[in-house]
């Protein structure tokens, strides 16, 4: 039944949230295509203008927030968030979150297809002659445990944040946040000092290429977490209703699981 | 040719991954559960049921421990060279690893060589027998 | 510390495309400010400008949403703190087969309302989608369903949002 304090002019008598003409789809499409092109251009040596992806990763990372502000203000100020609105959101970040499962499926599927029945011209072993692994007892499995501790942690800014608890709250995301970070650094460093690149045959490819795309969602997710942990700062999440957290923690443990099976893969029981 | 695998079996990937799964088989047991949790908090999330989101997560974080508990554990228990098994350094593990991998190799094309040294001596044997005159010539 | 009061909360505009803008810019500026208030309840909050939380008041807790929703957010919170459901969500109920005398009646508050209308009993089609217009019957071509507006919006209403 229609109720009656609708019957009036004042308020919307939908639960949508119709957005209003935005310019920041279009240009982060520009952003990305320009980030696309100088990656690809750098990786096949047509260029190495390191400072033309430098402004183009800042540019992403720029309109992003831009973006973000935007729909912060609609969903605290405005308040144009009903329950509706976030429903679809989180069924939006949900979808988004399968094609991301997609696309590691794919990748797992490409190490497998050149595992599996390794070629004459890698020596038909794997991993290929000359190759070297990583040691998996070493820095890698820190980095598993690191994550494994994020999840916890994050976990714990969770539960304090339903509790109102403000401070450990913060806390347990500032934790997280942490170890997002140096897992990053980490990954740095074991690609520094890795004997074999992303053009050492099959197995450098599809390893940088499973790995890479792990650790850049994990670039993304810390930046995600940063923009919760400002909203919390700003008191803009709420003990009952705080979407963008939870679907920035959904994210985060879908992670920290896509790690765990890059982990026993390309590092423990698959070389 | 047959591929070198078959006169020397040699554990391929696949193998190798049915082998310790079936040697350990909490470490895929808790994996799968660790995506169950995870799916069943992505679920919660969906219904937008925080607390049972949480719960499911906790779990996720929980399976995830045991499975890397079991991984490790598995593999120091059973001796894996990749871990504990070798005394020394990773590096000089790795070094005698890739020097295992050159040995075969070089074995493999060793007898690809003895094999097309076959061929070249059946053709030549052939060929002195049609010199003999044992077939006829035209 | 306190961001989250009314006046700061009002001051908030999302800025947009450089074409809009301009158009914010010279947009006729009111020179009486709005009243803004503070709704606890769904009684009190009688116009979009009532649509504020209390905020919070100790600085140390994360705030619930009761003290600082704003919106059509609040609005729909205060309902349902009264167990209303404030926005109708429910799918169309069709115990009978409309006819041109005695058309299925469709309740609306905007003039127009589109459906979709399955056939009756309902399921035995696939999904004809109809426009509804105030004072207009409407006919299903497939299952031959009728179906009329029945308009429950405010009065003197001609355009919709």
């Amino acid at each position: 039944m229609m109720q009656k304090n609708m019957k009036t002019n004042l308020y919307q008598s939908n639960p949508f949230h119709l957005v209003k003409p935005s310019p920041w789809p279009m240009y982060l499409v520009f952003g990305l295509f320009g980030f696309l092109l100088n990656l690809t251009m750098m990786m096949h040596n047509i260029t190495d203008n390191y400072m033309m992806l430098l402004i183009n990763v800042i540019t992403l990372i720029y309109i992003g927030l831009l973006w973000s502000r935007d729909i912060m203000g609609e969903a605290t100020y405005l308040g144009e968030h009903t329950s509706k609105v976030s429903e679809g959101l989180n069924m939006g970040f949900l979808l988004f979150l399968m094609t991301e499962l997609m696309w590691f499926f794919g990748m797992f599927w490409a190490y497998f297809y050149s595992a599996l029945t390794p070629s004459v011209e890698i020596g038909e072993i794997w991993p290929p002659m000359s190759i070297m692994p990583m040691q998996a007892t070493d820095l890698p499995l820190f980095n598993t445990l690191m994550l494994l501790m994020s999840g916890a942690t994050m976990t714990y800014s969770h539960h304090a944040l339903m509790a109102r608890n403000r401070f450990n709250s913060m806390f347990g995301l500032f934790l997280t946040m942490l170890l997002g970070f140096l897992f990053i650094i980490c990954q740095y460093f074991e690609y520094y000092y890795c004997s074999y690149t992303l053009a050492d045959s099959v197995y450098g490819s599809v390893f940088f290429m499973l790995t890479g795309l792990h650790g850049m969602h994990v670039m993304t997710g810390t930046l995600l977490l940063c923009l919760n942990f400002y909203r919390l700062y700003n008191y803009q999440l709420t003990s009952e209703k705080h979407t963008g957290f939870n679907t920035s923690i959904l994210l985060w443990h879908f992670l920290d699981v896509a790690w765990l099976f890059v982990y026993i893969v390309c590092y423990y029981w698959g070389v | 040719m047959l591929p070198s695998s078959v006169d020397k079996p040699r554990e391929s990937l696949a193998q190798n991954l049915i082998k310790k799964s079936k040697q350990q088989p909490l470490v895929p047991l808790f994996a799968v559960l660790t995506c169950g949790a995870l799916y069943l908090s992505g679920k919660a999330i969906r219904q937008n049921n925080a607390r049972l989101a949480n719960r499911m997560f906790y779990w996720r974080v929980g399976f995830q421990a045991l499975t890397l508990g079991a991984l490790i554990g598995g593999a120091y228990y059973y001796n894996d060279t990749d871990v504990g098994g070798f005394k020394g350094t990773p590096q000089e593990m790795l070094l005698k690893k890739s020097k295992e991998r050159e040995q075969l190799w070089i074995e493999e094309l060793e007898r690809i060589d003895r094999e097309s040294k076959k061929i070249v001596e059946s053709k030549k044997t052939e060929s002195a027998e049609l010199d003999n005159g044992s077939i006829e010539k035209q | 510390m306190l961001a989250r009061t009314a006046l700061r909360t009002a001051s908030t505009r999302p800025v947009r495309l450089f074409s809009t803008s301009r158009l914010v810019f010279s947009e006729k500026k009111n020179d009486t400010p709005a009243e803004f208030g503070v709704s606890h309840s769904l009684s009190e909050a009688t116009s979009p400008n009532k649509l504020f939380g209390p905020g919070t008041k100790d600085p140390k807790a994360q705030p619930s949403s009761f003290e600082i929703a704003t919106g059509l957010d609040r609005l729909e919170l205060l309902a349902k703190m009264e167990g209303i459901e404030l926005f109708d969500t429910q799918p169309l109920v069709q115990d009978r087969k409309g006819t041109p005398d005695d058309p299925v009646l469709i309740d609306s508050l905007d003039p127009i309302r589109y459906i979709g209308c399955t056939g009756f009993p309902k399921g035995s089609q696939e999904v004809n989608w109809i426009r509804l217009e105030r004072g207009k019957l409407s006919r299903d071509w497939e299952s031959g369903c009728c179906y009329m507006l029945n308009y429950i919006g405010p009065e003197g209403n001609a355009s919709h949002h």
